[in-house]
């Protein structure tokens, strides 16, 4: 799973569109999990604020 | 026709490539309704804002729309040195930098003036595919409402999720997408604001480069994109070290943030299926060494809308048919985007020692116009060991 820091987060989706699990959405200024995440750290390797950390 | 089918087409994504598509769909009659979950066209901003002047045989650039028209780009290598890029004639890649808000505005409008319905906060959420075309459902402030339309155009940007639900192609890869960070800038001094500036080199941006592109009275677009795959660092983190290290910045302050993903990939081979097509970054069609997509995404539009037609006219909006679009695309976009694509695979390898005498070996050359393709033909006249990597530079 991962976490969003949605105060760091720029909402700009380019976390959505490396997701290969298709996991991820971004609705209105939110990056929500709405699949199933696998833990593959693509969106945590492309964020370009760093707001997303595995756990 | 079903009474069940209220549209021709609905599009997702009210950026240059749905406004576009919509836009030329509307004016050759078919009924268009664009979907956008911003609530304001345009904003944020996710660009660098510039264009080639090119782009005004598809779209009359209006003055609010126009930031500035620079005169050339300044190329800095790893070591600072620098060659200059004049613009002479209009095969230019950069001559304009747009207030994207504005234009990417002026362009629904145009949209809704050609007779496009436009829906704002209204984000597309599930699609299946019925025997008349696609079902669409939609959230408009929290409310969901179903639509069903002949038609469905992906023109929903670097997340893609038209692409995805309906299986055109799997996700970016970490090498295929350039991690972006940028700084609207106030009060810069010590630099030439007639030119757009590009920095390239491993310490500063690795797998991508810096930018400064002027948009007037001492501001510009300070910005930085970099390849994931290559770094353990944030985009911010390379843009904030840039930023600290020019002296010309050094009293100028930030009035924007902006972040954002640009698919640097090769092109799609198929971004077709039964009535869907997608367009724009949503089918990669941005330029993979610059990471330029407005013009790219223009001109797809100009074809899916011409494709879009055609198919309802005939009665038939299923693959076989849409491919004409991927035939038409690949001509007009596909094949430049494939050896720009060799060539950013190239570059990317390259150590600093090799691009600071790449960039020392052009300094005698006067070029005629301000275009990637121009700057790459001539580095491999001069450096002919790059030919066996990259082709179709030269013509
Ligand atoms: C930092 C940065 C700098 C750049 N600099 C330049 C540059 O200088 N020059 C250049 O030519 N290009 C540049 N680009 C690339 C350029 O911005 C894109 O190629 C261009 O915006 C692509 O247009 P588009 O219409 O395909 O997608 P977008 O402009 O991204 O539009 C997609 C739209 O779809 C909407 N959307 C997404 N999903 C849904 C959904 N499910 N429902 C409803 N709406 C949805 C989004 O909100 C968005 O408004 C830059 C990109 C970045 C990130």
């Amino acid at each position: 799973m991962i976490e969003v820091d949605s105060e760091m987060c720029g909402h700009c989706g380019a976390c959505v569109g490396v997701c290969p699990e298709n996991a991820l959405d971004l609705v209105g200024y939110n990056i929500k999990v709405v699949g199933e995440c696998i833990s593959c750290g693509n969106c945590e390797e492309v964020c370009p604020v760093n707001a997303i950390t595995r756990d | 026709m079903n009474k069940n089918v209220e549209y021709d087409l609905i599009i997702v994504g009210g950026g240059p490539a749905g406004a576009y598509t919509g836009k030329i769909a509307s004016k050759l009659g078919l009924e268009t309704l664009i979907v956008e979950k911003r609530q304001e066209i345009g904003s944020p901003v996710r660009c660098a804002e510039g264009v080639g002047k090119k782009i005004e045989e598809y779209v009359n650039v209006a003055e609010e729309a126009l930031a500035k028209d620079v005169k050339g780009a300044r190329i800095y290598s790893p070591s600072n040195n620098y060659i200059d890029m004049l613009e002479e004639d209009a095969g230019a890649e950069v001559g304009y930098i747009l207030n994207r808000k504005v234009f990417d505005q002026k362009l629904v409008e145009e949209a809704i003036k050609a007779g496009a319905d436009v829906k704002l906060k209204t984000r597309a959420s599930e699609f299946e595919q019925t025997e008349d075309g696609i079902r669409v459902k939609l959230v408009n402030n929290g409310a969901s409402i179903t639509l069903e339309s002949k038609i469905l155009i992906g023109a929903d940007g670097v997340e893609s999720l038209v692409g995805k639900k309906m299986d055109i192609y799997n996700n970016l890869k970490l090498n295929e997408i350039e991690s972006c960070a940028q700084f609207l800038m106030t009060g810069i001094n010590g630099i030439d604001l007639d030119y757009t500036h590009f920095y390239v080199g491993n310490e500063v941006a690795p797998g991508g480069y810096a930018w400064i592109f002027p948009k007037g009275d001492k501001k510009a677009n300070v910005g930085i994109g970099i390849l994931p795959n290559g770094t353990d660092k944030s985009a911010y983190h390379y843009l904030k070290k840039f930023v600290e290290q020019r002296e010309y910045l050094k009293n100028a302050k930030i009035l924007e943030e902006i972040y954002g993903g640009v698919p640097v990939a090769s092109p799609l081979e198929e971004a077709v299926d039964d009535n869907v097509m997608l367009v724009g970054d949503s089918a990669r069609q941005s330029d993979p060494l610059t990471g330029g997509g407005i013009l790219n995404a223009i001109k797809a539009g100009k074809i899916a809308g011409e494709v879009a037609k055609e198919a309802i006219e005939s009665n038939n909006c299923k693959k076989d048919f849409l491919k004409r679009y991927d035939e038409r695309r690949l001509e007009e976009i596909g094949q430049k985007n494939e050896r720009n694509y060799d060539a950013k695979e190239l570059f990317q390898k390259l150590s600093d020692e090799e691009l600071n005498s790449l960039i020392s070996s052009l300094e005698e050359v006067s070029f005629e116009s301000l275009s990637v393709t121009e700057l790459v033909s001539e580095l491999i006249k001069t450096n002919p060991w790059l030919s066996d990597e990259i082709d179709g530079f030269i013509d």
